[in-house]
């Protein structure tokens, strides 16, 4: 584990995270809490003609869960909305290499599970939309 | 005196963790186990395994000897009797024993304290039995360094009351004398959660004339999936059964069965014979080396481990400023580093301890934090590994610092 944070990738998240922050003017929100440790993350995102406008997060959490969302948020500013159901758990890990242990991994998956629940939402709303 | 030469009777403390040699600091969690226990163990499945009690063959004969002598060495390792030795997996199985049987004896509307940094296994169980049975929950408060208000408790109406010995989070060692004694003049009745004491602190549960002291078996140097509860004879003699089946009984008819009212009683089904057995051999081990001497022994590399962490700067350490008052751990946050993080770069240095919030959540909360990380000791652990733990704090603050919050 040691070798995780010699990582600079993470490190340069961790000291300098992007997209980091809550959003006051956010078109929806959504909060995930890691069962195991009690890890927070919040996201929030503006929707713009089927688009992920801007995407921003913010949290209580360990060093994976942080730079994980920064990482992962960072690739999907301005996408179409029908790709965030898209963004699989391997992609989120692939960030970290083989340095995850599989609790740790739990850690750097709480921003997909936000993403997971932020799409539910966006799905839940559309359909109120068309009825 | 205990001497590092210990460190040979644990066969696990020899182990690498990658590299680096491992430096267990976390027996608040379990404790590891001499080479005895695991022999005993071994012994008991190589040479004398068959069920209990209702065999007339030589195995079964030689394991309920062994069984029952299990039983016997256990209960006068605390000054008690068998027949007031009851067998649980854990701590948890025992608060949930007595929260559904002992607590229906209770008058609707009596009520049951609890304190605010309960460990969840005894808090859940009695918040749950209260509302089925419509009984009043109650905590007592505790200040910013978990210290009981002893007189909240003597001014506060109870039928009952449940209360750690030692905090598993804060490493309080609370006044459970002075508590069993507000509670004897309110003829209320005393449960404890031995679970971080056992194997911490000398105890004759008999002297202590509580009514109910429970713990678990691996964190004394035994195996997992066996610990104990003792439970005072009249109470025991009036208490509805728990789990129900073989074992248990006197007679059983279509209608209508009777129960022993003893700690048999509570033995339904297949016990863990070989864990009692091997709990049995902890405790004889616990007994050569003296728990009078281990007391002492982690004592004072506890104080050096909280002296070491005090002077580490950003190291912010939660429980009691006395000392004296601390037994076997401490829970600390070092700033801008969160506890997972530190616990995942002290692994990369060898060095196991515990983060999250060890299922102390309330008290989390109220201390106003997410998190925290925990190094927990025992016999077997020395100032050196405290300077290991130390050396990899330092290096977690040079990592991480002051980024992550």
């Amino acid at each position: 584990m040691s070798d995780l944070y010699a990582r600079e990738n993470m490190l340069d998240h961790i000291k300098n995270p992007r997209n980091r922050g809550k959003m006051v003017n956010a078109d929806i929100k959504t909060k995930v809490v890691n069962r195991h440790c009690g890890d927070i993350l919040s996201l929030y995102a503006n929707i713009e003609a089927g688009k992920i406008k801007k995407i921003t997060f913010d949290g209580d959490g360990c060093a994976v869960a942080m730079s994980s969302a920064s990482m992962i948020l960072e690739d999907i500013q301005g996408i179409d909305l029908k790709n965030l159901s898209k963004v699989t758990k391997k992609q989120v890990l692939k960030n970290f290499g083989q340095d995850l242990t599989p609790s740790r991994q739990n850690c750097a998956l709480l921003v997909l599970e936000g993403l997971q629940q932020l799409n539910k939402k966006l799905n839940k709303n559309a359909k109120k939309d068309e009825e | 005196m205990i001497t590092k030469s210990i460190k040979k009777d644990f066969p696990i403390l020899s182990r690498k963790v990658g590299k680096k040699q491992l430096v267990y600091l976390d027996n608040s969690a379990t404790t590891q186990s001499p080479k005895v226990v695991i022999d005993s163990l071994t012994d008991f499945y190589t040479n004398h395994r068959a069920n209990v009690h209702r065999g007339i063959h030589m195995l079964s004969e030689e394991s309920t000897v062994m069984y029952e002598q299990s039983r016997k060495t256990i209960a006068h390792f605390f000054g008690v009797t068998p027949s007031e030795m009851v067998f649980v997996r854990n701590t948890t199985e025992a608060s949930n024993l007595v929260a559904f049987t002992f607590l229906q004896t209770l008058k609707k509307g009596s009520t049951v304290m609890i304190s605010e940094f309960e460990h969840h296994s005894n808090l859940i169980p009695w918040q749950i039995a209260c509302k089925q049975l419509k009984l009043n929950f109650k905590t007592a408060p505790v200040n910013s360094e978990g210290e009981l208000d002893l007189n909240f408790i003597k001014n506060s109406d109870f039928s009952f009351i449940a209360i750690n010995h030692i905090s598993n989070f804060l490493g309080n060692i609370n006044p459970v004398h002075k508590i069993i004694e507000i509670a004897k003049e309110k003829k209320a009745y005393v449960y404890i959660d031995g679970a971080q004491a056992v194997a911490r602190v000398p105890l004759n549960f008999k002297k202590l004339d509580c009514d109910f002291y429970s713990f678990s078996g691996h964190k004394i140097y035994g195996p997992f999936g066996i610990g104990g509860l003792y439970v005072k004879k009249q109470i025991l003699e009036s208490m509805p059964p728990f789990m129900t089946g073989g074992g248990m009984i006197v007679d059983v008819g279509i209608k209508k069965s009777s129960f022993l009212k003893d700690s048999e009683g509570y033995d339904a089904g297949t016990p863990n014979v070989g864990g009692s057995i091997a709990l049995a051999s902890a405790l004889d081990y616990v007994t050569q080396v003296g728990i009078k001497e281990i007391a002492k022994h982690e004592h004072a590399v506890l104080t050096y481990m909280y002296e070491s962490l005090l002077k580490v700067s950003g190291v912010e350490i939660y429980g009691t400023k006395k000392v004296s008052n601390r037994a076997g751990l401490v829970s600390f946050n070092l700033k801008g580093v969160h506890s997972h993080d530190l616990a995942s770069i002290l692994d990369g240095e060898g060095i196991a301890i515990r983060s999250g919030t060890h299922c102390v959540i309330p008290m989390h909360k109220k201390l106003n934090i997410s998190s925290s990380a925990r190094a927990s000791l025992a016999l077997y652990n020395f100032k050196e590994d405290v300077d290991v733990l130390i050396e990899g704090v330092k290096k977690s603050k040079k990592i991480l610092g002051g980024y992550n919050v």
